[in-house]
C-alpha cells in the first residue's frame, strides 16, 4: 500500500520532468535547426511554390516547433502550491 | 482629405477606449472577478513585446535585409519552450518574495543589496530611453505623414526643429499623462494593475488585426499574391539578394547574436518582466501562454515582407523611408480609412510599450533608487513621518514624466540618424546585460554580490562605449575622430573595432564584448569572493525555489520580534491605512491569532510584514525599514546551515523513493517472468 502511494508520487514527480526535458530537447532542436550550419542549406536563391525557400523554411520550422511546444505542453495539470493560487 | 483635427479625435478617441477598458479590468478585480485571469489575456499581454519596432521597423529593416528582421521573433519563440523552466522559476520566486520589479529581483538574489537595485534601475533606465525615443519616433512620424494625406511627404529635420514646434514633445508629454493615469492612480503593494494589462490585451488585438489588414491589402489588392511579388522582386538583380540571408560568414553571426539578444529581452525587459510576472495571475496560464505566444508572433510576421517588397517595388525612386511603407502603401492607392486603421494599430503598438515600461522604470526608480537614498538621510528622518504612501506615488509620477522627457531628448538628437530597429537593438544590448546576474542567480548558487555588482558596471560601460558614445558623435557633441581614430588616436580603441575586431556589425560587436566582460568577470569574481549568510540564504531560496515554497511562507527569517504597534504603523505609512487593516486581518484569521491581543508580533509576522512592505517600497529598503522596528540578531551561519540541511533530507528522502521504485520495478519484473514462466508450463 505504502509503497504503491510511493510509487504513484514517484510516477507524478518524473512525469513533470519529462516534460521539462522535453521541451530542453526541444529548445536545443529549434537552436540547431534555426542557426548555422543547418540554415545554411537553406540559404539559396531558390523559389519553392513561388515562395522563397529561406522563407518557406524558416516559417514552416518556426511552425512546427510552437506545434511541438502544444503537444508536449498539452496534457498533465500542475500542482501550484495553494497559497499561490490566490495573489 | 484627413484633416488634423479627424486624427486627433480618432487618436482621442481610442485612448478613451483604452481608458473605458482599464477602468473596467480595475472594476471587476476589485470585486473579485477578475477578467485577466486566463491564459489568453496574459498571451496578448506579452505580446506587447510587439512595439512599433514590429509594426513599422521590421518592414523597413525586411526592405533592406530581407529575413534580417526575423531573428528578433524567433528568439522568443526558442525561448517560449524554455519558460516552463526559467520563467516559471522567476515567476514561482518573485510571488514568494514580494518581488515587483527586475531590479528588486536581482537585489533580492544578491542578499537584499540596495547598491545592486539601484545599479540595475540605472542601467535598466539609460537602456530603456533609445527604446522609448523609439515609439515616439514612430507616432509622431506617422502622424506627420498622414496629415499630408493624399500626398506622402517624409517629416524632418527633427534636430533643428524647435522643441515647442515639435509634435513628438506633445506626444511625449500626453503619453505622461496617460501612464500617470493607467498606472499610478493608487498604490498597491503587489504593483498588479489589472485594468492596464486588459488595456495593453486590447492593444495586442487592435495592432496585430491593423497589421493583418494591411498585409492582406498589400499582397492581395495591390499585387496578385505572394508568388507575384516574389516574380517582380526576381526580376530586379539589387532585390534579389535579399531573399537570402547573405553568405558570408559574419551574417550567419549576426543572425545567431540577434537570437540570443532577443531571447535574453524576451525575459528581462522591464516591461516583458512586468506582464509575464508581475501581473501574472496564474502560473498555470503559463502553459498555454508558451506555445500561444510564439504564435501571435508568427502571425504578425507573415506579411513583413510582402509589405516591404511590395514597398521597394512600388516607389522605385527610394523617397520614401522603409519604416513607413506599412502606412505609405495604403496612403498612395487612396486607401483613407486603412491608411488611418494602420495609424491607429501603430500607436497601439508603440503606447503599449511606452505605458507598460514606463511604469515598470518608475516602480524601478522609486523602489530602488530614490527609497534607499532617502532612507539613508537621517535628517529627512522618511522613517518618523506620517502617511507616505502619496509621497510614493508623487515620485513615481515624476519619474514618469523624467523618463519620457529623457525619450524625448534622445529622439530629438540623435533619434533620427536611425532606422526604427536599429535604435531598439541598443536597448536589447543593455538589457542582455542583465543576463549573467539573473540566470546565474536562479540556477548557480555560487553567484555573489560582487561577481553580479561587478560584471552588471563592467558590461554596462562596455555597451555605452561601443554603442552609446558613438552615437552622440553622430549627435555632434563629440568630436567625428572619436570613432574614425579612436580617443586619443589609440586604434585599439575604436568603439567599433575594439581591440582591433572586425567584420561584425556594431551590435554584434557589442554584444560580443560586453557579455564576454560581462560574464567572464561575474563568474570570475563570484568564484573569488565570500558571500555573506544572507546572501547564502537568499542563493537557496532562489535556485531551489521549488523545494522551499511550501516552507518560505510559514519560516522565518527573523529572529527578533517587535511590538505590534511599531509593525502596523510603519506598514500604515507606506501601504496606507487601509491597505494595511485589511493585509493584517487576512494574515490574522489565517494563523488564528488576535492582534489586539498580543502585543508582541512573533517573527513569522515580522517576515510577513516585511514581505507586504517589500512589495510596496523594495526589498533592499522593506528590510532596512522592518530592522528599524525589529530587534534582530542577523541570521547567523548555523541557521544558514540549518536551512540547507533541509535540502539534504529532502534528498534523502527522494533516494528512498528510488529505492521504493527499484523494489517495485524488480517486483514486477519477476511477476513477468513468473507469468512467462506460467505461459510456457501450459
Amino acid at each position: 500500500m505504502t509503497l504503491t502511494f510511493l510509487y504513484y508520487i514517484k510516477e507524478t514527480m518524473t512525469k513533470d520532468k519529462v516534460k521539462g526535458k522535453r521541451l530542453v530537447g526541444l529548445f536545443l532542436l529549434g537552436c540547431l535547426l534555426f542557426n548555422f550550419p543547418i540554415l545554411s542549406l537553406f540559404n539559396l536563391n531558390v523559389i519553392v511554390f513561388g515562395i522563397p525557400l529561406l522563407y518557406l523554411y524558416v516559417f514552416s520550422i518556426w511552425f512546427i516547433f510552437i506545434v511541438f511546444i502544444y503537444l508536449i505542453t498539452r496534457f498533465s495539470k500542475e500542482t501550484v502550491p495553494q497559497f499561490l493560487e490566490k495573489r | 482629405m484627413l484633416k488634423t483635427e479627424a486624427i486627433l479625435f480618432f487618436s482621442f478617441g481610442y485612448m478613451g477606449l483604452l481608458f473605458a477598458i482599464a477602468y473596467f479590468g480595475d472594476r471587476h478585480a476589485k470585486i473579485g472577478r477578475s477578467i485577466i485571469s486566463n491564459p489568453y489575456i496574459y498571451t496578448l499581454s506579452m505580446a506587447v513585446y510587439c512595439t512599433a519596432w514590429t509594426f513599422y521597423g521590421s518592414v523597413g529593416r525586411a526592405a533592406v535585409t530581407g529575413l534580417g528582421f526575423l531573428p528578433i521573433y524567433i528568439g522568443p519563440t526558442l525561448m517560449a519552450a524554455l519558460g516552463w523552466l526559467v520563467l516559471r522559476k522567476i515567476i514561482r520566486i518573485s510571488k514568494i518574495h514580494h518581488i515587483t520589479s527586475i531590479a528588486d529581483f536581482i537585489a533580492s538574489r544578491y542578499g537584499k543589496s540596495s547598491t545592486l537595485g539601484s545599479v540595475v534601475t540605472i542601467i535598466a533606465v539609460l537602456g530603456i530611453i533609445p527604446y522609448i525615443s523609439l515609439q515616439l519616433k514612430a507616432i509622431s512620424t506617422s502622424f506627420m505623414i498622414l496629415k499630408g494625406y493624399p500626398l506622402i511627404n517624409m517629416p524632418g529635420p527633427f534636430a533643428e526643429m524647435p522643441v515647442l514646434k515639435d509634435t513628438a514633445f506633445y506626444i511625449a508629454l500626453i503619453l505622461a499623462v496617460f501612464t500617470i493615469l493607467f498606472g499610478t492612480r493608487h498604490l498597491d503593494a503587489t504593483e498588479r494593475h489589472e485594468g492596464l494589462v486588459a488595456a495593453i490585451a486590447f492593444e495586442s488585438i487592435v495592432k496585430l488585426l491593423a497589421f493583418l489588414a494591411v498585409g492582406i491589402f498589400v499582397t492581395y489588392g495591390i499585387y496578385n499574391g505572394f508568388g507575384d511579388i516574389i516574380e517582380r522582386v526576381k526580376a530586379i538583380p539589387e532585390l534579389k539578394q535579399s531573399l537570402t540571408i547573405g553568405s558570408w560568414a559574419g551574417s550567419y553571426i549576426n543572425w545567431s547574436i540577434y537570437i540570443f539578444l532577443s531571447m535574453m529581452s524576451i525575459l528581462f525587459l522591464p516591461r516583458q518582466f512586468q506582464v509575464a510576472v508581475v501581473e501574472n495571475v496564474n502560473e498555470d496560464h503559463l502553459k498555454k501562454a508558451i506555445w500561444l505566444f510564439p504564435l501571435y508572433l508568427l502571425a504578425i510576421n507573415i506579411f513583413v515582407l510582402p509589405i516591404a517588397f511590395g514597398g521597394v517595388l512600388h516607389f522605385t525612386n527610394g523617397s520614401v523611408d522603409a519604416d513607413t511603407f506599412v502606412l505609405t502603401l495604403p496612403m498612395s492607392h487612396h486607401q483613407q480609412s486603412l491608411a488611418l486603421l494602420v495609424f491607429i494599430g501603430g500607436m497601439s503598438a508603440a503606447t503599449g510599450m511606452v505605458i507598460v515600461a514606463t511604469i515598470a522604470l518608475s516602480t524601478m526608480i522609486c523602489n530602488d533608487l530614490v527609497m534607499p537614498v532617502l532612507l539613508r538621510l537621517q535628517f529627512i528622518n522618511l522613517a518618523g513621518r506620517g502617511d507616505l504612501s502619496s509621497f510614493l506615488l508623487f515620485i513615481r509620477r515624476g519619474s514618469i514624466i523624467l523618463v519620457l522627457l529623457f525619450g524625448y531628448a534622445y529622439f530629438h538628437f540623435i533619434g533620427e540618424y536611425y532606422t526604427l530597429v536599429s535604435i531598439g537593438l541598443i536597448s536589447f544590448t543593455a538589457v542582455a546585460q542583465f543576463a549573467p546576474a539573473i540566470l546565474g542567480g536562479i540556477f548557480w548558487k555560487g553567484g555573489t554580490r560582487s561577481g553580479a555588482l561587478s560584471g552588471l558596471v563592467l558590461g554596462f560601460m562596455v555597451w555605452a562605449y561601443t554603442l552609446v558614445f558613438p552615437s552622440l558623435v553622430q549627435a555632434g557633441f563629440l568630436p567625428k575622430k572619436f570613432v574614425t581614430e579612436g580617443p586619443f588616436s589609440l586604434e585599439l580603441l575604436r568603439p567599433f573595432q575594439l581591440f582591433g575586431l572586425q567584420g561584425f556589425d556594431h551590435i554584434t560587436h557589442a554584444v560580443f564584448w560586453s557579455m564576454l566582460i560581462n560574464i567572464t568577470v561575474f563568474i570570475g569574481v563570484s568564484l573569488f569572493s565570500r558571500a555573506s549568510a544572507i546572501e547564502h540564504t537568499q542563493a537557496a531560496f532562489f535556485v531551489d525555489v521549488f523545494k522551499y515554497s511550501e516552507r518560505y511562507e510559514k519560516s522565518s527569517f527573523w529572529r527578533g520580534t517587535a511590538s505590534i504597534t511599531d509593525l502596523t504603523s510603519l506598514l500604515k505609512r507606506f501601504l496606507g491605512e487601509q491597505n494595511t487593516d485589511k493585509a493584517l486581518s487576512v494574515y490574522a484569521a489565517s494563523q488564528n491569532i488576535n492582534l489586539k491581543e498580543g502585543l508582541t508580533a512573533d517573527a513569522d509576522m515580522v517576515s510577513y510584514a516585511e514581505k507586504l512592505l517589500a512589495g510596496a517600497i523594495g526589498s533592499a529598503s522593506a528590510r532596512v525599514m522592518i530592522s528599524s522596528v525589529v530587534k534582530e540578531e542577523p541570521l547567523g551561519i548555523d541557521e544558514v546551515m540549518d536551512i540547507l540541511d533541509e535540502t539534504r533530507v529532502v534528498i534523502a528522502y527522494s533516494h528512498e523513493l528510488e529505492r521504493a521504485t527499484a523494489e517495485l520495478k524488480a517486483a514486477n519484473q519477476r511477476l513477468k517472468e513468473l507469468d512467462r514462466l506460467k505461459d510456457e508450463f501450459i
